[in-house]
């Protein structure tokens, strides 16, 4: 519907209620009339009067019934009809008959005469122009016909002049023009009006249409969001730190930890699931934390009794006054179950690939040991002929034998087995060996080092004997690419996982041996691998760089390096955990750093900063 | 009841059966019209007879040209005599009295007045102390007495209330006749025009109808 047409129906609505309120008004006047009439024809002229006869006056029998007569057709109407046409136009012929019915009951007075004048005024109510013409109309039939057949009885005279009648008319006429133009304003004002409530209308209309609209999408949009946060396993909160409880909580935590809805909404649910007593340094910081995002994992009870470790993220805002805040939940025991697994694992596939490697390594002081040992062995033979000769001679002398001829046997022998090479090379042979069993010892002790078992809380450890362990274990990934240039600065025993340490420490070589190797490949040059270790007393912690003279990490694939599963090496040549790995123990386990600075054709720089002052940062980090 | 219009075409036809509709709406259409011209022939009727009632003159007796001489009363020195004989019960009376006044007021001090209740055979004494009564008594110049069996009125020949006679001051009749329009209607009228124009000319007496009741229960009086 347009404006115009609403604008139609609005007028025509208000001049209906116009009018049945102007209905209202004349069926209430026309029985006040009526009852007025009889009334005024019962003090006025109750009687007439033959002699001492009288008898009911005339006026009496007029007022009732004639009253009634006039009230009849324009109440029935008003009942019937109420916003027919005709309605209006009965009520305003019976108005102007009652006017002349009132000046007649009073004797014809003058100033009765302004009922007429007040009846169109009444007329008016109605808002239809029209009826002033057919009251106007009834005033002048009735003054015509009475003027014509009884002329002396409204003009005075019996034969007026022609013109009384007009001056009769102007007056009503007077009132018509100003009731007319009252009407055609009051119109047009309904007009003005019914157009303006038809644009606000339509204008609401439109508002309300958008807002209903905008309330399906955000419902389906809320509809959409809950099924995507209720189909994942992180759960939706609002936990509110004031009453200590939780308002809304997703169904995966009612699932996941066993607590009842309304066991999640009881004040005080925080200390249940998650006690003050067993998580003083988080409750602590949850009661100082202000407005802004925050993340931290904490173990949490369940109903059965056990504990699952909960990553906590979302936004700790004010809702009315409360602190509250607002976020997911998830539950990463078994994520951490598994994150521990796929450490283990790829520290198993790191001695795996360096199996073969320490084997070598060992194989050959094992050789040259098993050799020298050949060789000692050997020698204790011909050793032993020389002693043999030499126990002869000593029973000749003290047996008074041919001592001479005993002598010359044992130089014989001694000739035999050139004892002189052998007094000097089997002590060196021995020197050897013991050397080699070092060497061999040193490898089993970086063994033992690098497979550090793992702990359930930090130790403080020396970061550069652990390098050292894991260059030597790592020796035989990188003696045919890179010389090898360690600058280990004095550093203080840091707190840190130390067999997590280890093979971030060997992943970062290996990655970077592996880099060098393929700059040098066939040329039979050898690149540069530089440790280097310092201790940043400002910052209060230590740093490890990891430097290789290889190809640089190229532009596209810079801002991948930490994603799990990315590699740029050849298949079975790299897994793509390694840097995700480091990036998880450094970061995430020792809220440490590891960064990175690379340069195409020039090589790459790994950092890792380790904090000294976090004890078990992992299950504390809360940032607000 | 109900008398809200909310519906454009109104009316109880918007009820009827949908299969009834044409039928019945045209019935009752031409019952409404029916009823419309009944209501205005009766109203046409009603207004008839109001208009024949006030319109129809009582009847006048024959006064007298010369004052008469058994009258009790007599015509003043000097200026003409108005006698007015009324009803006191009569509504009409009033009418008649507030033209008089209108008369008297015009007439400054040409006319000496005389108002004469009739109080017919039968009735108790005190019964013609009408608030008409008064009502005369205020105007100026007017003389107001009982007239007992309505003798004198008789003599004037006055068988309407309100009939009014004026002699001048030799005795000749003016005028006799009514000084209203219609029954009980006040304001302008032939009549009172007639008086104040003989006060000027004293040409021929002028008569005028007389509008209100019977003086008395006789015959004559009441064949109106």
């Amino acid at each position: 519907m347009n404006i115009d047409t609403r604008a139609a129906s609005i007028f025509d609505a208000t001049l209906h209620k116009v009018q049945a309120e102007a209905n209202r008004v004349f069926f209430w006047v026309f029985l006040a009339q009526w009852v007025f009439a009889i009334a005024l024809a019962l003090i006025l002229t109750p009687y007439a009067w033959t002699g001492g006869t009288r008898s009911l006056h005339f006026h009496v029998q007029l007022a009732v019934f004639g009253g009634a007569a006039l009230n009849a057709l324009p109440i029935a109407l008003i009942y019937l009809r109420p916003a027919w046409w005709g309605t209006r136009h009965s009520v305003a012929i019976s108005q102007m008959l009652w006017s002349a019915l009132f000046i007649h009951l009073t004797g014809g007075r003058i100033e009765t005469h302004f009922h007429i004048f007040v009846s169109l005024a009444f007329l008016a109510f109605y808002r239809d122009p029209r009826l002033l013409v057919t009251a106007t109309l009834i005033v002048a039939a009735d003054h015509l016909t009475v003027g014509f057949f009884w002329p002396e009885s409204v003009y005075g005279i019996s034969n007026p002049e022609w013109w009384r009648f007009l001056e009769h008319a102007g007056w009503v006429v007077f009132e018509d023009i100003v009731l007319f133009l009252g009407c055609v304003r009051a119109l047009r004002e309904m007009h003005i009006l019914s157009k303006r409530e038809a644009t606000l209308d339509a204008a609401k209309q439109d508002v309300e249409r958008q807002v209903t609209e905008r309330t399906q999408d955000l419902e389906r949009s809320r509809e959409m969001f809950r099924l995507m946060a209720e189909s994942t396993k992180a759960a939706p909160f609002t936990l509110d730190l004031t009453r200590g409880c939780f308002p809304y909580v997703g169904g995966q935590a009612i699932t996941g930890l066993g607590f009842t809805e309304s066991e999640w909404k009881q004040p005080g649910a925080l200390d249940v699931i998650f006690s003050r007593e067993h998580n003083s340094d988080l409750r602590t910081r949850l009661d100082e934390c202000a407005t802004g995002s925050f993340e931290f994992v904490a173990t949490v009870l369940r109903s059965d009794g056990g504990r699952s470790e909960m990553r906590w993220s979302g936004t700790c805002e004010l809702l009315g006054g409360t602190k509250s805040l607002r976020g997911l939940m998830q539950d990463i025991t078994e994520l951490r179950r598994l994150g521990r697994e796929l450490t283990a694992a790829q520290k198993l596939e790191s001695v795996g690939r360096l199996a073969a490697g320490v084997a070598h390594e060992i194989n050959t002081p094992v050789q040259f040991v098993s050799d020298n040992v050949q060789f000692v062995r050997a020698s204790m033979t011909d050793i032993a002929a020389v002693i043999a000769a030499y126990r002869a001679l000593q029973e000749a002398a003290q047996q008074g034998g041919n001592v001479m001829e005993a002598a010359a046997r044992a130089t014989q022998a001694e000739t035999a087995v050139e004892l002189d090479y052998l007094m000097k090379d089997v002590p060196l042979a021995l020197e050897g060996a013991v050397e080699g069993l070092g060497r061999i010892a040193t490898i089993v002790r970086s063994m033992k080092e690098f497979a550090h078992p793992d702990q359930a809380e930090k130790t403080l450890a020396d970061l550069n004997q652990a390098i050292r362990s894991t260059l030597v274990i790592a020796h035989n990934e990188y003696k045919y690419v890179a010389e090898i240039e360690t600058q280990f600065g004095e550093l203080p025993l840091v707190p840190c996982f130390l067999g997590e340490i280890n093979q971030v420490v060997l992943n970062l070589i290996i990655n970077a041996a592996h880099a060098i190797s393929d700059v040098i490949k066939d040329t039979g040059g050898l690149g540069k691998l530089t440790i280097s270790t310092r201790f940043d007393a400002a910052a209060d912690a230590v740093e490890v760089v990891i430097a290789d003279s290889g190809s640089g990490i190229p532009e596209s694939a810079r801002n991948r390096v930490f994603d799990p599963f990315f590699t740029t090496k050849e298949v079975g040549k790299g897994t793509g955990q390694g840097l995700a790995i480091a990036r998880s123990v450094i970061v995430n386990k020792h809220g440490g750093t590891l960064r990175f600075e690379t340069e195409c054709g020039k090589g790459t720089a790994f950092f890792i900063r380790l904090p000294m002052n976090t004890i078990n940062p992992s299950a504390t980090r809360v940032a607000a | 009841m109900a008398i809200d219009g909310d519906h454009p075409t109104g009316g109880t036809s918007s009820r009827l059966p949908i299969a009834a509709a044409p039928l019945t709406l045209s019935a009752a259409r031409c019952l409404l019209v029916a009823g419309a011209a009944l209501w205005l022939v009766g109203i046409g009727y009603g207004v008839n007879q109001l208009r024949h009632f006030e319109s129809t003159p009582g009847v006048s007796g024959i006064t007298p040209d010369v004052w008469p001489a058994t009258s009790s009363l007599r015509p003043q020195s000097g200026r003409s005599t108005l006698i007015m004989m009324v009803h006191p019960q009569c509504s009409c009376t009033r009418a008649s009295l507030s033209e008089l006044n209108a008369i008297m007021s015009q007439a400054k001090g040409q006319i000496s007045a005389f108002v004469l209740f009739i109080r017919p055979t039968g009735m108790e004494q005190g019964w013609e102390k009408s608030p008409t009564w008064s009502q005369a008594e205020r105007i100026p110049g007017v003389s107001v007495q009982l007239d007992p069996k309505g003798a004198e009125s008789t003599r004037f020949g006055a068988l309407t209330s309100g009939h009014t006679v004026l002699y001048d001051p030799g005795g000749q009749l003016l005028f006799s006749g009514g000084i209203t329009s219609a029954r009980g209607h006040a304001g302008e009228n032939m009549g009172s025009e007639l008086i104040l124009a003989q006060l000027a000319r004293k040409t021929n007496p002028q008569t005028h109808a007389v509008f209100g009741c019977a003086l008395t229960d006789s015959p004559l009086s009441a064949q109106r």
